[in-house]
């Protein structure tokens, strides 16, 4: 890890009497891609929100970038992509409309950018369509082109791989090895480690607020050994391990 | 991010659905028709509610003919009735049929004696189609008077035979009943000068102007546009649209500040089939010696103002209930709430007392009061009373609203 970009420091969320994360700890360098797992109600939507500055901790910091996010939220949410889960594009407008909408820069370098990130995830030929025409799959490309518009340093993607056919599924993961390659850090959830795995540099599970496993993706492999992966993470799921 | 882009695209989201813009904008507008159809010859009589009435009257008793008298000649009906009296049932019906009166009254023969019998009696009342709510108001005004006519003559009569057992003569028994007849039709006949109330006589049977039902209208398809504001900003700020929002630099503040300026936009325009009415009826009443006195600058002033308010409310709603079907539901009945205590549906003297108090600190009271009292009665104080209201729920509304979002955008 040659630079610490995020640092998320004992990060605690509850609501009401139910704890979502317990006093979260763990560090990101540049480039990584982190595979976060866990079931439902784990508390990963909270942490990613959280570190999305999309929620308030009740305790703990994030330094992002060598800046407290809490303290510079405008700074940081400068920084950071987000892909949601749920697709969230205004259907009623185009493409090429929501991509400018949500783009961060003005006039000629807004269209420009936005030419650009099309043509990384061929979005040209439809450009011109509006959201509520496209298939689930397009929408989820564009979805994710949205987060890439501001140049993020760090690029959240909560399941992106949900509903996604195979063609879909290949050229966000190739932008998401490229987006690494060029320094971009990543977290990204899911629950298929089969098809996360291979893409991530180290693998990090959630379990009733607190982490259970964080380690790098080699060492995740040589301790699964025979199990396949999905059975492996089931047991630390469960807590077997 | 250009503030100016968002809202533009803002704007376009909101028009995009071009079925429910027309149903926004045109739905007041064909409310207002179809009523005009029926209340227009009204209308263009130039003082809002005035009949133009033929009467036959073939009962021969001095009651009727007194009535008769008293409903030609009264004062307190002047504004409201023109009575022309004809001979023939075929002279009447002639005038009614070419429109040179809105409605032909035929008295049959012994009308008051049989009253008096008890049996049932009702005069024939002939009009055309473009007249049936004069029609209906005739029929109900004259059910209304026979009956109270009829119950009051028992009484009277009951009074005569009091005075005969009691030794008093027969003559002064009968001169007792024929002053206390007259005084009676003196007395129902002046009821609406002692009620204190002008303005024309409205379809419920109340003292309310058909130009009261026209602002009801509009300000309750006003209060219905929220509907479509709270759709999208209820299923904006509980989705993920927010927080993407807010990170691509669209904070709760300029994501508000958008959506009040459409949906105040897009109110307005539900609107704005107000100016053709009020330009209509300054024409109508210029031309017929009408007594409207409405402000162009006052009533664009107003229709941004109640735009505001119910754009403020949609986002209040949208923003701070939880769930879009849940702030969907409330929007719809909270307008229904509002229609009903406000007295834009019943007319405000039939609510309960507490009804009608809680209705005047409803937003949609004093949008119906402000556009009544500005498309015909202006008068610069009323205005003022209204018009600070109205500002004094948009200084509540909008930082309720802003919260709302804040708390939705970037939740503790």
């Amino acid at each position: 890890m040659e630079y610490e970009l995020l640092k998320v420091e004992a990060i605690s969320k509850s609501y009401g009497s139910f704890t979502a994360l317990n006093n979260i700890s763990f560090s990101m360098g540049q480039g990584e891609i982190l595979g976060l797992f866990g079931k439902n109600g784990s508390g990963k939507s909270s942490l990613l929100n959280i570190i999305a500055m999309a929620l308030k901790p009740d305790n703990g910091n994030i330094i992002f970038d060598g800046l407290n996010a809490g303290q510079n939220p405008m700074t940081a949410r400068g920084k950071i992509g987000y892909v949601p889960q749920e697709i969230a594009l205004f259907e009623e407008l185009t493409v090429e409309e929501n991509l400018l909408c949500w783009s961060k820069l003005r006039g000629k370098s807004a269209k420009a950018k936005v030419m650009e990130i099309s043509d990384r995830l061929n979005l040209e030929e439809m450009l011109s369509k509006r959201v509520c025409t496209l298939s689930g799959g397009m929408k989820r490309r564009v979805n994710f082109a949205v987060a890439l518009l501001g140049d993020p340093k760090l690029l959240i993607l909560d399941e992106p791989f949900v509903g996604l056919d195979i063609d879909n599924t290949e050229i966000i993961e190739d932008i998401m090895k490229k987006l690494s390659d060029s320094g971009v850090s990543q977290i990204v959830s899911g629950h298929s480690p089969e098809q996360l795995i291979p893409l991530v540099h180290r693998v990090m599970v959630l379990s009733d607020g607190q982490i259970v496993y964080l380690d790098k993706r080699d060492s995740y492999l040589q301790e699964a050994g025979n199990r396949s992966i999905k059975h492996f993470m089931g047991d630390i799921i469960r807590g077997k391990l | 991010m250009s503030a100016i882009r968002f809202f533009f695209y803002d704007i376009k989201r909101l028009f995009y659905h071009s079925s429910l813009l027309s149903l926004c904008l045109f739905s007041p507008l064909i409310v207002v028709l179809i009523f005009s159809l029926v209340v227009s010859p009204m209308i263009f009589t130039g003082r809002g509610l005035h009949f133009n009435l033929a009467l036959c009257n073939e009962d021969e008793s001095t009651e009727v003919k007194e009535f008769i008298n008293q409903l030609v000649n009264s004062q307190a009906l002047i504004d409201l009735v023109s009575v022309y009296p004809v001979d023939t049932v075929e002279k009447g019906i002639e005038l009614a049929e070419k429109g040179k009166v809105s409605v032909f009254v035929h008295v049959p023969q012994n009308v008051f004696s049989d009253i008096r019998e008890g049996d049932d009696t009702r005069a024939a009342i002939y009009g055309t189609n473009a007249h049936s709510l004069e029609m209906e108001l005739i029929t109900i005004a004259l059910d209304s008077s026979l009956s109270v006519v009829g119950k009051s003559q028992n009484v009277m009569e009951a009074a005569r035979l009091v005075l005969l057992e009691k030794g008093e003569s027969v003559k002064d028994a009968e001169v007792f009943l024929d002053n206390a007849t007259g005084f009676a039709l003196n007395e129902y006949m002046g009821r609406r000068e002692l009620l204190g109330q002008s303005g024309p006589i409205s379809p419920l049977g109340e003292h309310l102007p058909i130009e009261y039902y026209i602002s009801a209208i509009f300000s309750i398809f006003a209060a219905l546009s929220m509907l479509p504001l709270i759709h999208f900003s209820a299923a904006d700020s509980h989705g993920p649209i927010l927080r993407r929002g807010l990170l691509c630099g669209i904070g709760a503040g300029r994501f508000f500040a958008a959506r009040i300026a459409s949906g105040t936009i897009f109110i307005f325009l539900v609107l704005t089939m107000l100016f053709p009415s009020s330009i209509i009826l300054r024409l109508s009443g210029k031309l017929l010696g009408g007594t409207y006195v409405s402000s162009f600058a006052a009533l664009l002033f107003s229709m941004f103002l109640t735009a505001l308010v119910f754009s403020a409310l949609a986002l209040v709603i949208a923003t701070w209930l939880p769930g879009e079907k849940t702030a969907l539901w409330f929007g719809f009945f909270l307008t229904v709430f509002m229609a009903v205590f406000c007295g834009a549906l019943i007319p405000e003297s039939a609510l309960p007392k507490m009804a009608a108090i809680i209705g005047k600190w409803l937003p949609l009271r004093t949008s119906l009061r402000m556009l009544s009292l500005l498309l015909f009665n202006f008068s610069y104080e009323a205005f003022t009373r209204d018009a600070l209201k109205s500002l004094g729920f948009a200084a509540f509304l909008l930082p309720l609203g802003l919260w709302g979002l804040k708390r939705r955008g970037y939740p503790t």
